[in-house]
């Protein structure tokens, strides 16, 4: 598509300027698209791995605890748990990737978590809360990574539609009109030429 | 500020156990979840796990911080039978950035 812009030298060289600029925009997002996505390759499988098997020894940490709970009183279990004085305490620090800004926690424990006596309460219940205990660390992880996940992803997405912009918008109609200046210029051009031999035709009579 | 960056959202029998991890737990029931959210992302909570049977409930708000640094706004199985929202959504995200469906290859 040709830019709507008035055929002259001026408008020429200012086009140019132009073209060079959007090749050289062209080229530096092209090279963070990539970037993004081999980063983004690389979090994939850490992601699904950690997951799954959170998935996996949370259902187990359930399965524990609802047993727990259905052999023992549920007052015991209500005070079980309130006893615990752990107090976990997230640090939060921002991380730079590129131009986006991630999330790093860093995790301070303080406390207990068995907190209560063993003669009210089951062995299941023991194993559910260190099981559960255990994963918290691993949730934080998963957190961190999902989260990071989630922002390169929309980066991705955004600089591939200005990749795409650029390169077949852009850049072809620059291109384009640069081309269509440079035939209508040189059709002045000739048009002047023909037109001054053609006066001095008729000056020489 | 103690605890208050670490928020578990859920069913009360399904977020109770977490309560061992001297996280904040609130307890919540279908329909008040939006607003139970909402009022920790104000307190300033930085990660936010919750139970995916909420998903859907909180999907505005899912899409409204996707590009923000915090809050983590993170689903965790509720710990009855598979529901797999949470590592589809991971995979709807995957799909949109990379064009291709390649969570769940080996």
């Amino acid at each position: 598509m040709k830019l709507d812009i008035p055929p002259t030298r001026m408008q020429l060289l200012h086009l140019k300027r132009r073209s060079v600029v959007a090749r050289r925009g062209h080229k530096l997002l092209k090279d963070k698209q990539d970037e993004l996505m081999r980063r983004i390759l690389e979090f994939i499988h850490q992601i699904r791995d950690l997951r799954l098997k959170i998935e996996e020894e949370l259902r187990q940490a359930f399965g524990f605890f609802y047993f727990a709970s259905s052999k023992q009183a549920p007052k015991a279990t209500d005070e079980a748990l309130l006893a615990v004085t752990k107090v976990i305490d997230i640090e939060y620090t921002a991380e730079r990737i590129l131009n986006l800004r991630v999330p790093r926690f860093k995790k301070q424990i303080s406390g207990k978590s068995i907190g209560y006596g063993f003669l009210t309460t089951s062995g299941d219940m023991d194993l559910a809360i260190l099981k559960i205990d255990r994963l918290i660390s691993r949730l934080i992880e998963l957190a961190e990574l999902e989260k990071t996940l989630e922002l390169l992803a929309s980066e991705i997405e955004k600089t591939r539609r200005r990749v795409n912009a650029l390169e077949y918008i852009l850049i072809p109609s620059i291109d384009e009109t640069i081309k269509f200046i440079n035939l209508k210029l040189s059709e002045i051009e000739r048009g002047d030429l023909s037109r001054l031999m053609r006066v001095k035709e008729i000056i020489q009579k | 500020m103690s605890g208050s960056t670490l928020a578990i959202v859920g069913k009360r029998e399904t977020v109770m156990p977490f309560l061992a991890t001297g996280a904040k737990v609130v307890y919540t029931n279908k329909g008040e979840c939006l607003e139970v959210v909402e009022k920790l992302i104000q307190e300033n909570t930085k990660i936010i796990f919750f139970s995916e049977e909420f998903i859907d409930e909180l999907s505005t708000l899912l899409s409204k911080y996707r590009t923000e640094t915090t809050p983590c706004l993170i689903p965790i199985p509720s710990g009855r039978g598979k529901t797999k929202f949470a590592i589809e959504r991971i995979r709807g995200v995957i799909k949109k950035a990379v064009g291709a469906d390649i969570f769940l290859e080996e």
